[in-house]
């Protein structure tokens, strides 16, 4: 600080002043300096420990997501797998199916079911939502249908009960739309409940129509339906060479740029315009279609596509003995492995028709005999023929036919295995069998066709 | 089914448990017999005790054993068939050549003969 020590008068007290002012001024500015410099240390310090944190959440946050990516993965790859790999052959029908994933985990399902009364039960359902919970809602449902369709030959019943359980298990707001078709093959009619699913469409190829298999029907599972939703069973009268379309409704809702939907009506025309193609094309067709209308627009949800072709089963059952009229039972075979699924069947109506042990074991024999001839003979063991079975339990007689798709034999020029001469000879001995335990017995005259008839009290 | 094989002295024995159809078994059997027959057994007894069901190709197997055995001038024995499976092999008449042995006893007596 300067001083007044020369008393030079009071112009030079002010100078004087405003230099120890201005001295005062950046003492002050120094150390406010120094305090700042000292702040920016601590910040820089603060920052860089922030810099690190956010460093650590940025990658733990990169490896949950990464986590649950690969859940996802998983639960898609989980759903996928739930689809069936190969759809059963049935007498009187073929299917195809496609399933377009729209790059998460959805809730389509769908399911083609041999049920235990030898009708085909065929399942499409949609779980409302995406990811995780769908998944797991569809994998539930999936069982429970099957289970119920083991039960039962009535969709609304099968919708009942997969309702009521689904209702006590399901604790969202989440739920499904189904559509179950339980195909008789001997009288070539479906029968079919809806429950809110989108209504699938059976185009007759030789009148070149389709027709949309409206009904009503609720949801399934949602809790607040448990005591109030209703399924009713309908009917149609199918055609041989009638394609039925099952869909979910990801296909109909896809997009164009201009955020119109594909719609049913457009789905209709693809299926009027490609109903005459194999059904595998005619579902290449329709995706095509619809990707075609989406132009490139993202697809907001997945879609599945189902087809099912009715086939004329008339010749297999006039070649049977049987007639429509007997409504028999139906089944197919392809390998010995399959006899004992068939005895267990059959061998269960047998006791509850109230037949003998005897008999039944009587029986068992014959049907050994005749899938074994069949399969082994008649195929010569090549498990891509199929062996069809037609049977008929009632009081008063049990009856089983066999087709194979052999050449046939001459039944009657078999060796007789009592001669000593052809004791150790293997052939000849599962007809005499046969002739043995059945009442009646009847071959057709190309020889691929066994029909044996055992009377209830009778040999 | 279950195919178990022992032997006492020159007897063997083959226990068959369950249904004979199924070819693995056949060649199985077949199998067990040839066996026995390479160490020199000359009494082969098949226990059908457990056998609940057989068709016309176990009863081939049964016919060509026989058949195999006898030619060697052994012994080839059925062993307490169960009921429906008894039925079968006189329905084909078996009984008419093969040897019978209705219970344990039975078969002793039958072993014992020269």
């Amino acid at each position: 600080m300067i001083s007044d020590t020369r008393n030079s008068g009071n112009h030079n007290t002010h100078y004087i002043n405003r230099i120890n002012r201005l001295i005062s001024i950046c003492k002050d500015f120094r150390s406010k300096c120094k305090s700042i410099s000292s702040s920016n240390t601590e910040l820089e310090q603060l920052l860089d420990e922030r810099s690190r944190a956010l460093t650590e959440s940025t990658y733990k946050l990169g490896r949950i997501h990464s986590e649950l990516e690969d859940e996802m993965e998983t639960a898609k790859r989980i759903q996928e797998g739930l689809m069936p790999k190969e759809l059963p052959e049935a007498v009187n029908l073929r299917a195809t199916a496609i399933y377009i994933p729209a790059g998460k985990v959805g809730g389509d399902l769908y399911d083609i079911i041999i049920t235990p009364r030898q009708k085909i039960a065929i399942l499409i359902f949609d779980v409302s939502g995406h990811g995780i919970p769908a998944a797991l809602i569809t994998a539930m449902a999936k069982m429970l249908f099957a289970n119920a369709i083991e039960k039962n030959d009535s969709p609304a019943e099968v919708f009942r009960e997969v309702n009521k359980q689904l209702c006590n298990f399901i604790k969202t707001e989440q739920y499904l739309t189904a559509f179950l078709g339980v195909i008789d093959p001997i009288k070539n009619t479906m029968t079919y409940s809806r429950a809110g699913h989108v209504p699938p469409m059976v185009y007759n190829t030789k009148k070149s129509v389709v027709t949309k298999l409206d009904s009503k029907g609720f949801f399934i599972g949602h809790s607040a339906l448990l005591n109030i939703a209703e399924y009713w069973d309908n009917q149609v009268q199918l055609a041989p060479d009638d394609k039925i379309l099952f869909y979910t409704d990801g296909l109909t809702e896809g997009c164009s740029e201009e955020g119109k939907l594909y719609g049913a009506e457009r789905l209709k025309d693809a299926l009027i315009t490609n109903g005459s193609l194999d059904i595998k094309f005619l579902l290449d067709k329709i995706v095509d279609d619809q990707a075609k209308f989406r132009q490139g627009t993202p697809l907001r949800d997945d879609f599945t596509l189902l087809c099912v072709e009715i086939q004329d089963s008339e010749y297999l059952l006039t070649d049977s003995g049987f007639t429509r009229e007997d409504e028999p039972n139906i089944m197919l075979v392809y390998a010995l492995k399959d006899i004992e699924k068939v005895c267990s069947l059959v061998l269960k109506e047998l006791d509850h028709c109230g037949y003998s042990d005897k008999t039944i074991k009587q029986f068992k024999i014959c049907i050994f005999e005749m899938l074994t001839n069949a399969i082994l003979h008649g195929n010569k063991g090549d498990a891509s023929k199929k062996v069809v079975i037609f049977y008929k339990i009632t009081q008063i007689s049990a009856s089983m036919s066999v087709i194979d798709q052999g050449d046939g034999f001459d039944y009657n020029s078999i060796p007789d295995p009592l001669s000593p001469e052809n004791r150790i000879k293997d052939h000849g001995r599962g007809v005499f069998l046969m002739r043995h335990y059945f009442d009646e017995i009847h071959f057709n005259s190309k020889g691929n066709r066994i029909l044996g008839r055992k009377y209830h009290g009778g040999k | 089914m279950e195919i178990t094989s022992n032997t006492t002295e020159d007897t063997g024995y083959i226990t068959l448990i369950g249904q004979l159809w199924q070819k693995e078994d056949l060649c199985a059997i077949d199998e067990a017999v040839e066996n026995l027959i390479q160490n020199n057994i000359t009494k082969i007894v098949l226990d059908l005790d457990r056998l609940g069901f057989i068709n016309s190709s176990g009863l081939g197997l049964l016919a060509r054993t026989h058949s195999r055995i006898t030619e060697l001038g052994h012994k080839f024995i059925l062993l307490n068939p169960h009921s429906s499976v008894l039925e079968v092999i006189e329905v084909s008449g078996f009984d008419l050549f093969m040897t019978i042995a209705k219970s344990a006893d039975e078969l002793k007596i039958i072993l014992a003969k020269k």
